[in-house]
């Protein structure tokens, strides 16, 4: 056999947001890089304490990325042990009463929920839900006797107290199943055995014919709930104790089984509540199995919803205390200023279009060619750059040359107030022209001229600095440590020597991992997702259209990010693939319904693509309010087919007359817009 | 010594197939497909013939000139790898006193782990011939280094049936066989719970440039991981030696058979003798039909239950 070699890069470092991936972080590793959401406004109306100790359950909603795995893997009884082992005394019953809950972290593999419906679907629908529920109950009983030996092993007398409890648990179960425990380890073994005759069912008796028969098929709670009792009765201090089953990626549940689950959820016990981990209503079900009984928010549950447009300040202040909590565990990277002295804060737009324009005109050209005057008349033409230009600052040029292409006036004299409101505002002086060009040069025109300008010369615009990668991550918090794991990788390959010398990262660097990133993540979860070939091409397609939105050299719709269309409208197979390319956020819907355009007095959902791929289309990762492109729901279902990306911005603002009545009424048919 | 057992892999040329057989293939539109049936096992006295008919695939009528049609047993794949299941059910119990032999080259690997794992342990079979032809290139629809394509549409994830694995409260070990593609390691990264990543690549590939394809199709998954791990893609027993070399027995381990088919094959032999190894697989409805081209050669895998 060959000999197997393991690479070890001998010059490497060790990239401190390497673990990215809360399913695959050790419990000490997952305390050492935890950072409380609770404290910012990510969870609105939840306390650390209070998301634990809650008695209702809580349904804990995000998109993919924000941090669900963590949060449920925090309340784990794993990662309880490990806040024990800090504690002074590291005493996990103190742990247990101080915080007042303990959770079982259960994961829905697609794997093993695919195969084990598979298997079961042999057998009568109406059984076979109930050997998932069977299942669930052994290994919840298995975590909860793992509790009992940890306690009883730690306290004073542990024989008496295990007898203690056994004593109790007998008197409860006795007549369920028909035998008594004499010792813990009858548990164990009672347990181990029914989850061994379920896995050597699956491997190996489907093999032959012989029916599911268990020792006994345990209903949800029939041995976990007096276990608990048991436990919280005999060991002074736990009698308030909650304990919480805590199910991540609900959604990959089948349907049958989350019917169950929200059964559960409704008919919830005492010491017994749910924490349950989805991406989006969409695509779970609240349904019971009574099929008349469904889950309502703030009844059966409450809806802890991780937020999905926090305010910028507010996920600069939690993303740069996950940076900093890991470059400080990290002995390779050490900066004073954290993430932001090694990535730079704001990116810098106007030395971008200098290096850019490197002193030509050709943009101001382009530009100014777009009034039909000026591009009949070259001289004129010369003469307005002459006037306008500042070599010092595209940015305030190409000000002026929109300036110059929306005045009706004659273009010398536009040019020359175009040029006096310049030279105000960089004088401050204070005048009506000069706060308008203040807020045109600060605020509305800015980046839109840094992408025009980037587009013009056919360069992309690029993305750098902190600032940059908290829009970009857009909440997320996943996107934002990959982006970071992306930058350091390359920045350790490509310029390594001024990297482990200054620490700072070259928006070259910068820009190039998280374009590479970005088009990376794309294709990934485009390829991994359902309906990813559709999902590919309605991106690509809505993409292209805010390209050419971004690239109008009239600057007439800045930074158009966002898009509507109307739902109802769609058959239910596109609905299907927005569902997921929703639960995937892949494009996200923001979490109020808005006017859904400027000039249209009507209220819909509005949705972007994910910030994370704006690079790919060289647009903005800002939001801008006024005009969101529309989409027809023909153009919709084309877009998901084909790379065929319509022409939108000729046609923004302008009426679509109304065809043939399909006795739809249609959100935006006759509608027009004042933006044009 | 006690426990090492000398393994036979031949070129199916070298040697020779003879006696009662039980054929097991699955026909389809690639050449290698019906390369074996047609040009090795001629001197052999075929018994019964069974084919795994996958959708879209019209089976030849040249195998009905072989065995009468009552001795021809078709099994129809569907979207259930328990249909399957019952399918290999309903095959004669007299196959288990044969001589069979399974081309394995374009059984897809569900079926092929369910199908070896059924002749075992139903049939109580102790041992097989298993036959596989090495394609002579893959098809790249444009540059030949990230266009290939086995699949078309959505991946479902999948343990295989019959290697789940036990329960543990532990988090296993994964071990990802690494393919040309990496949206199917991608998917089983995103899918399966993990403590520790593995990635093998192939080392001999079947061509100098096919671990390279693999690394670099893979590229994403490779960065995470800076341990390497190499088994030749010719070699089941070899694949088998390294699983048993790496692989604390005390400890949940869930492997994905990403490579070639005669790693795969390895896992899967590991995997029946280890019943706490979990297998997993990412499965589509639709698979491009030609993926191979032409033949280069058929090694034979002597396995002993």
């Amino acid at each position: 056999m060959l000999s197997n070699l393991n690479l070890k890069q001998l010059d490497s470092f060790n990239n401190p947001f390497d673990e990215y991936n809360a399913n695959s972080i050790e419990p000490d590793r997952l305390l050492a890089l935890w950072c409380t959401p609770f404290e910012s406004e990510l969870i609105t109306g939840f306390s650390e304490s209070r998301f634990r100790t809650e008695k209702m359950p809580i349904v804990l909603q995000g998109l993919r990325g924000t941090g669900k795995t963590m949060i449920l893997k925090y309340c784990s009884y794993s990662v309880l042990k490990e806040r024990a082992k800090n504690t002074r005394n590291g005493s996990i019953l103190s742990t247990v009463k101080r915080e007042k809950s303990v959770g079982f972290y259960f994961r829905c593999d697609d794997s093993f929920i695919n195969t084990f419906t598979n298997v079961f679907s042999t057998q009568p629908k109406v059984t076979w839900a109930g050997f998932f529920e069977h299942y669930l109950e052994l290994q919840f009983c298995r975590h909860l006797t793992e509790v009992i030996h940890d306690i009883i092993f730690e306290s004073d007398n542990p024989k008496n107290n295990e007898l203690l409890i056994l004593e109790n648990l007998n008197a409860q179960i006795s007549s369920i199943l028909c035998h008594t425990f004499c010792c813990l380890k009858d548990i164990d073994d009672f347990v181990d055995n029914e989850i061994r005759y379920i896995d050597h069912f699956k491997n190996d008796v489907i093999f032959s014919d012989e029916p599911f028969s268990p020792g006994i098929l345990l209903k949800l709670f029939t041995v976990s709930e007096p276990i608990i009792n048991s436990l919280c009765e005999s060991i002074p201090g736990l009698n308030d104790t909650l304990f919480l089953i805590l199910i991540d990626e609900f959604e990959n549940l089948g349907e049958d089984i989350q019917k169950f689950i929200n059964t559960a959820i409704k008919f919830s016990r005492r010491r017994i509540s749910f924490r349950v981990g989805r991406r989006s209503e969409g695509i779970a079900t609240t349904a019971t199995v009574n099929d008349r009984e469904y889950l309502r928010n703030g009844h059966d549950y409450f809806l802890a919803e991780i937020q999905k447009q926090l305010s910028l300040k507010m996920q600069k202040d939690f993303f740069r205390s996950i940076a900093d909590k890991r470059l400080s565990l990290s002995s390779d990277i050490m900066h004073e200023n954290g993430i932001i002295g090694i990535l730079g804060d704001k990116e810098d737009l106007d030395n971008e279009c200098l290096s850019v324009c490197k002193g030509r005109t050709e943009h101001l050209n382009l530009i100014l060619s777009e009034k039909s005057s000026l591009k009949k008349n070259e001289e004129t033409k010369k003469e307005v750059i002459d006037i306008i230009q500042n070599h010092e600052n595209p940015i305030a040029e190409t000000i002026n040359a929109l300036w110059v292409i929306r005045s009706k006036d004659d273009p010398i004299d536009a040019a020359k107030r175009a040029r006096s409101a310049m030279e105000d505002f960089f004088a401050k002086r204070d005048n009506e022209r000069s706060r308008k060009y203040k807020n045109d040069y600060e605020n509305k025109y800015r980046f839109a001229i840094t992408v025009l300008i980037s587009s013009l010369y056919k360069r992309k615009k690029m993305y750098y600095g902190f600032n940059a990668i908290v829009h970009l991550s857009d909440g997320n918090t996943r996107t934002f440590i990959n982006i970071c794991r992306a930058i350091l990788n390359d920045a350790f390959f490509y310029e390594r020597d001024s990297f482990q010398t200054n620490l700072t990262v070259s928006r070259e660097t910068q820009n190039r991992a998280i374009y590479n990133y970005s088009s990376q993540e794309f294709n990934d979860v485009c390829s991994i997702i359902k309906y990813g070939n559709n999902i590919r091409n309605l991106i690509l397609n809505i993409g292209n259209v805010m390209t050419e939105y971004h690239r109008d050299k009239r600057a007439r719709y800045p930074e158009t990010t966002q898009f509507v269309f109307n739902r109802l409208e769609l058959d239910k197979h596109e609905r299907d693939v927005i569902d997921v390319a929703e639960s995937w956020s892949m494009i996200i819907r923001r979490s109020r319904t808005q006017r859904v355009s400027a000039g249209i007095d009507r209220k819909g959902d509005i949705y972007y693509i994910n910030r994370a791929f704006c690079p790919i289309f060289g647009i903005s990762y800002r939001v801008r309010g006024g005009v969101n492109v529309q989409f027809s729901a023909e153009e919709m279902q084309l877009m998901m087919v084909s790379l065929s990306t319509p022409k939108k911005l000729s046609h923004q603002g302008k009426i679509k007359r109304p065809t043939d009545f399909d006795g739809q009424l249609s959100l935006f048919d006759g509608e027009a817009s004042d933006n044009g | 010594m006690d426990n090492c057992q000398l393994y036979q892999m031949d070129v199916l040329s070298d040697i020779e197939v003879c006696g009662d057989i039980v054929f097991v293939f699955a026909p389809s539109n690639e050449d290698r497909a019906m390369k074996t049936f047609d040009e090795y096992i001629q001197k052999a006295s075929i018994h019964s013939i069974v084919a795994i008919k996958y959708p879209g695939v019209v089976i030849p009528d040249r195998i009905l000139q072989r065995v009468s049609p009552d001795r021809v047993h078709i099994i129809s794949i569907t979207d259930s790898p328990v249909d399957f299941l019952i399918s290999l059910k309903k095959m004669p119990e007299e196959y288990g006193s044969k001589r069979i032999f399974v081309d394995i080259s374009c059984i897809r690997i569900p079926e092929m782990f369910t199908l070896i794992k059924y002749l075992k342990t139903k049939m109580g079979i102790s041992s097989l011939g298993i036959l596989y032809s090495v394609p002579y290139d893959y098809v790249f629809s444009q540059e030949p280094f990230t266009s290939y394509h086995s699949y078309l549409g959505d991946l479902d994830m999948y343990e295989l049936l019959g290697f789940g694995g036990t329960t543990n409260t532990q988090d296993p070990d994964l071990y990802i066989f690494l393919g040309f593609e990496e949206s199917l390691a991608l998917k089983v990264f995103e899918d399966c719970k993990h403590k520790e990543l593995k990635l093998v690549n192939n080392l001999p590939s079947f061509s100098i440039k096919y671990k390279d394809i693999c690394a670099i199709n893979n590229y994403q998954l490779v960065k995470q991981s800076s341990d390497a791990f190499f088994t030749p893609a010719d070699n089941p027993f070899e694949t088998y030696n390294f699983l048993d070399q790496m692989i604390d027995k005390t400890s949940p381990v869930c492997i994905a058979p990403l490579s070639t088919k005669p790693i795969a094959l390895g896992v899967c032999l590991f995997a029946i003798d280890n019943d706490f190894v979990r297998v997993v697989y990412p499965v589509s409805k639709q698979y491009n039909q030609n993926t191979t081209m032409n033949t280069y050669n058929t090694f034979f895998y002597q396995i002993i239950f």
